[in-house]
């Protein structure tokens, strides 16, 4: 356990009253609606805001408490922020000469490791403002690495980029983390976003925290499968390639899921993110049909929403969960109930996969 | 010109360059603090700088003749420290003109700093810069158009000052006598001459300044887009 934060402040109508400590090396997420106190718990750990009655410990050392307050100059916590700030008087490459002009330290990856990670070498010579959003976050990113940081914090990195800047930066967020050797808490609203990167997380609520728990719990907790962005994470071992339909066949709890996955080798541990609405239910194997992956399950429960015409449908293989979205009509006509064995059919290949960590 | 008219440039340049490089070491922190801090104090200090804008310089003037009068605390204490009485004298212009000169110099400072983006001035505190060097490293080159401004300000009212100078500086030739106390003894003794001399030489310093703020500034914007 390396960082404790504890807080209990009272903003008029607001109160933040948080306890908890976050693991070593993991990556975080702090998930819930914008207002919930999300920013304020991550700006409290950076030490960008000095308040009373806040507790913030970090591998023993103490950061805050009632008499001490290391200045967030002092912390050496990289922080990326909502909104790009790169110094609008310097180049790209100026700004990561800023950073790296003042870091104490030079374990963690180099200046040139960096660049190459997040693609950012024929940016270097330009403006921020002739950048785009994504390439400027991108920058302020390596930015925030460049200072070497002990514990990276993330306030919505992704919130001020368009969905096409978004999916290609989320991949780079991906490389950067697997190649870190630090703890990294990020801030987010998507929970696209919190499956896609987080190991474990803390759903936060009006200042609390109402939920903390692995990624793979959290995407089938309730308050994860409510929209109908809900999707599943399972764990898998990489079993086999199959080179000549260029699939890689992963083993669910015994039972083959063929994923369309370049880049992982036999005994890779992954983690598959199995979108809800790409599952449908049958009650017999279908032999002749395109879709490749049928995994023999059992229904848990049935979630219905009154005025939703989809039903929410928990299906366990071995101890991992799966979620299928299907109409309310299909449950009665298939007259599906609790505790039978079913078959879950998964639409598509391209499911999104990454190291277990 | 004549001789003591050039004298009273080289008082003139003096005063205004003296002025200004003592408003750069008072106001600057003055205008940091006012644009940072969230104490009470603030409230009433910000109109009290402002307050030379409004009143007339011959009020101000008045008020600092008998501050400097040797009967007065500070009169008292300039004059045990330096020997000298400070009321009619260059250091008391100086003075003078410190308290006048210092809205235009630190309102525009004041606006700059208030416009840095605070979200700028964090990352570079998580970068690992301490307060100094976010202050001397991003803040001021961020806020160099606010200086420019506030040193041609600063600089050019001192040049233009004339009803504090008149109250507490008198008419001496060669210690107190400014440009435009010289223009005003020239339009008196009816030399229209040397008038137009001198009023023509402050119009065209005064555009010239005007013409090179505005150089620069366009200059700036333009290299910040590209």
């Amino acid at each position: 356990m390396t960082l404790g934060i504890q807080c209990k402040i009272n903003r008029g109508n607001f109160l933040l009253d948080v306890d908890t400590e976050l693991p070593d090396r993991e990556v975080s997420a702090l998930f819930g609606a914008s207002g919930s106190g999300k920013t304020s718990i991550l700006r409290l750990i950076a030490g960008l805001d000095q308040e009373a009655g806040v507790k913030v410990s970090f591998n023993g050392q103490t950061w805050q408490d009632e008499t001490n307050f290391v200045p967030a100059h002092e912390r050496r916590v990289g922080y990326v922020f909502q909104h790009i700030n790169l110094f609008p008087n310097m180049s790209a490459g100026g700004n990561l000469d800023y950073a790296e002009k003042r870091t104490h330290s030079n374990h963690g990856l180099s200046r040139q490791e960096i660049v190459e990670v997040l693609d950012i070498g024929p940016l270097l010579e330009k403006v921020p403002t002739h950048l785009s959003g994504g390439e400027q976050q991108r920058v302020a990113i390596a930015r925030s690495l460049l200072s070497h940081p002990q514990l990276l914090l993330m306030d919505e990195p992704l919130g001020s980029v368009d969905q096409a800047a978004k999916n290609r930066i989320l991949p780079y967020l991906q490389r950067v983390h697997q190649l870190l050797d630090i703890p990294v808490v990020f801030v987010s609203h998507s929970l696209d976003e919190v499956l896609y990167l987080a190991d474990n997380v803390l759903e936060i609520s009006e200042g609390r925290i109402v939920q903390h728990a692995p990624v793979i719990e959290f995407s089938t907790s309730e308050s994860a499968t409510a929209g109908s962005d809900a999707a599943a994470i399972v764990r898998c071992a990489v079993e086999a390639l199959d080179e000549q339909y260029s699939l890689t066949q992963l083993n669910l709890e015994g039972q083959p899921l063929m994923v369309s996955a370049p880049g992982f080798a036999k005994g890779d541990q992954v983690r598959v993110k199995i979108p809800a609405r790409d599952v449908s239910v049958s009650r017999e194997r279908s032999l002749s049909s395109s879709i490749l992956n049928v995994i023999e399950c059992r229904i848990t429960s049935m979630t219905q929403v009154k005025g939703d015409p989809t039903s929410l449908i928990r299906l366990t293989t071995g101890d991992q969960t799966l979620l299928a979205r299907v109409t309310r009509k299909s449950v009665d006509d298939l007259s599906l109930k609790e505790g039978e064995s079913v078959f879950a059919q998964i639409k598509g290949v391209a499911l999104m996969i990454d190291y277990e960590r | 010109m004549t001789d003591p008219d050039l004298l009273s440039l080289w008082i003139t340049i003096k005063l205004a360059g003296i002025t200004t490089l003592c408003l750069i070491l008072i106001g600057t922190p003055l205008a940091w603090w006012l644009s940072r801090s969230k104490s009470m104090l603030r409230n009433l200090v910000e109109p009290l700088v402002a307050l030379p804008i409004v009143l007339p310089p011959t009020v101000v003037g008045f008020y600092l003749l008998i501050a400097f009068s040797p009967n007065s605390l500070p009169g008292e204490l300039w004059q045990s420290a330096t020997g000298s009485q400070l009321a009619f004298s260059f250091a008391g212009l100086v003075v003078g003109s410190i308290i006048y000169s210092l809205p235009f110099y630190v309102q525009p400072l004041h606006i700059a700093f208030s416009s840095l983006q605070q979200e700028l001035m964090e990352a570079a505190s998580t970068l690992g810069a301490g307060p100094w060097d976010r202050f001397f490293n991003l803040a001021v080159p961020l806020s160099r158009r606010g200086f420019v401004i506030a040193i041609c300000l600063a600089f050019a009212h001192t040049v233009g000052e004339f009803g504090i100078v008149l109250m507490i500086g008198g008419n001496i030739p060669d210690e107190t006598r400014v440009l435009s106390i010289a223009l005003f003894d020239h339009v008196e003794a009816l030399d229209y001459d040397r008038a137009h001399l001198l009023a023509g030489g402050l119009l065209v310093f005064s555009f010239i300044l005007l013409l090179i703020l505005y150089a620069v500034d366009r200059h700036w914007q333009q290299q910040r887009r590209v």
